[in-house]
């Protein structure tokens, strides 16, 4: 014969059980109602495409980007994404990236595969947004900038080894901070008018000049369209300076009459 | 006896060969590691160009110089580069303003120089260029120049430029370089800022001692329109003397 104790527990026990899975059942529900809009494609070209929970469709000008949305460009595709707090996400060709969270004053973009350029727009007079831009090795966070992030895959770099997973970030605006994902406190600031790069698991490199440390970006140091080949800038002239005396042979003397009596 | 010396021996060459492989591939490791892809075809390939004027004015002589140059990718370490050179050329004590002769002053000499050859990206960086060439016109020289650039210390806020060119003209048996050493200042989105210094130095042919000529410099880069300007000022042989250099580049993706 059970004790009235023992059928207590149990029945608590059952209880919590149907509390749990009625909580389980219930949560991607609250999830799909925090999330919100994020904003709205102001510029779609090319091939591009919405993935929003099983569904995926094509995106078109000023249809809305919600929380949660992953978008996807094809090889010609291009979109700019104008967040509800005025900030924008540029996505060149070829890239990938999921808006995880936008809400106030946090905004989080994770770029799985090639380039977004961010603006993060700062209000006058209200705390500074908090802007992250996430890559399977990096983190950037910015307070109110221009920035490019890049994320390669597959290619190798000189000086590297064997090191195929990079990370690029160019400052135009502002400052961000660069960090691998792995270590967060090692982070470096980057100053507009410089790049950086977290390459696979090593921490971000000290920054440098755009253009010049092999870095990509939306665009590239010549303003191809894309995420343009990592070459490097040089801001000085290889010819050499007409200093170098180019000088040929020197004028000939000048001939002198022999007098006369001289044959 | 025999036998232990032979295993000895043995052991040795197994030893070196051991030693010789792990060398060989630590080598290949390395050379893999800085030239990843080395006869790889460079894709895309690219082409920059260079266009390029500058002017020399000192108290003995003056020059003007202006042309383009390409360089083809071919590898991503190797690629062909070719420049077209027109220079005019004065001589005279006290001198004028060459873009603006005075009266007894003329362009003594006007001719171009014709040069192409190899590109050798030795370093994320680095390039060194060697060329050889031969003058039309008032000169009929046969040329030939190594020009070398490298950029240190790239991952910093202050990047440092050395660079050095050295021709050999087999005309006038006058070999003559150029040096300088450039520091970036500044580098805004739109603007680069550099200065430092350099000269140039030249001995043989018709100049007995080895003679030159140094000052700062500085430089300034927009990158919109990928134009530079480098001006740089100084004494030397040819007493006080002032060069300006503009170039524009323009890199074409294939």
């Amino acid at each position: 014969m059970r004790s009235l104790y023992t059928e207590k527990v149990a029945y608590r026990a059952f209880s919590y059980f149907l509390l749990l899975l009625l909580l389980a059942a219930l949560n991607p529900a609250i999830a799909r109602a925090q999330a919100g809009p994020a904003g709205t494609a102001t510029q779609v070209s090319g091939t591009v495409q919405i993935q929003r929970g099983a569904a995926t469709i094509p995106a078109t000008q000023g249809m809305q980007i919600m929380v949660g949305d992953r978008v996807i460009t094809g090889d010609d595709g291009h979109i700019v994404v104008l967040l509800t707090d005025q900030s924008t996400l540029e996505l060149g060709d070829s890239s990938n990236m999921v808006i995880d969270q936008h809400a106030g004053g946090t905004t989080r973009v994770n770029l799985l595969g090639g380039a977004v350029r961010s603006f993060v727009n700062r209000t006058v007079g209200a705390a500074a947004p908090n802007f992250e831009v996430h890559t399977p090795n990096a983190v950037a966070a910015a307070r109110g900038t221009l920035f490019d992030t890049v994320y390669l895959l597959g290619l190798k770099r000189p000086t590297y080894g064997d090191i195929q997973n990079f990370t690029d970030v160019s400052v135009y605006d502002g400052l961000v901070n660069v960090a691998n994902i792995n270590n967060p406190a090692g982070g470096v600031n980057v100053p507009a008018g410089y790049e950086s790069t977290v390459a696979g698991t090593m921490n971000p490199s000290g920054p440098g000049p755009l253009g010049m440390t092999g870095a990509a970006a939306l665009g590239g140091p010549a303003g191809a369209k894309g995420v343009a080949a990592s070459g490097i800038l040089s801001p000085v002239s290889t010819v050499p300076p007409p200093s170098c005396p180019v000088c040929p042979e020197p004028p000939p003397p000048p001939v002198t009459n022999p007098g006369p009596g001289v044959p | 006896m025999h036998k232990r010396l032979l295993y000895l021996t043995c052991a040795l060459a197994s030893l070196a060969c051991v030693a010789l492989v792990q060398t060989n591939a630590s080598a290949a490791g390395f050379f893999d590691d800085v030239y990843p892809g080395f006869f790889t075809i460079q894709r895309p390939g690219t082409l920059n160009l260079t266009g390029f004027s500058g002017g020399f004015i000192s108290d003995k002589y003056g020059t003007i110089q202006e042309g383009f140059q390409f360089e083809q990718s071919v590898t991503p370490y190797i690629g062909a580069v070719g420049r077209i050179t027109g220079y005019q050329l004065w001589e005279g004590e006290g001198f004028d303003n060459p873009l603006n002769p005075g009266t007894g002053h003329q362009a003594r000499l006007n001719f171009a120089r014709f040069q192409g050859g190899v590109d050798l990206n030795l370093y994320p960086g680095t390039h060194l260029f060697i060329l050889g060439g031969r003058d039309a016109g008032d000169s009929h020289a046969s040329t030939i120049e190594g020009d070398f650039s490298t950029w240190l210390f790239l991952h910093s806020l202050h990047p440092v430029n050395f660079s050095f060119s050295t021709n050999h003209n087999y005309q006038n048996s006058v070999t003559s370089t150029s040096m300088d050493l450039q520091a970036i200042v500044l580098s805004t989105r739109r603007w680069i800022f550099l200065a430092g210094g350099g000269g140039a130095f030249y001995v043989g042919g018709f100049i007995p001692d080895l003679q030159g000529q140094g000052g700062p410099d500085l430089g300034v880069y927009y990158r919109p329109w990928n134009i530079g300007v480098s001006a740089q000022a100084g004494y030397g042989a040819a007493h006080q003397y002032g060069q300006l250099s503009l170039y524009k580049q323009l890199t074409i993706f294939e």
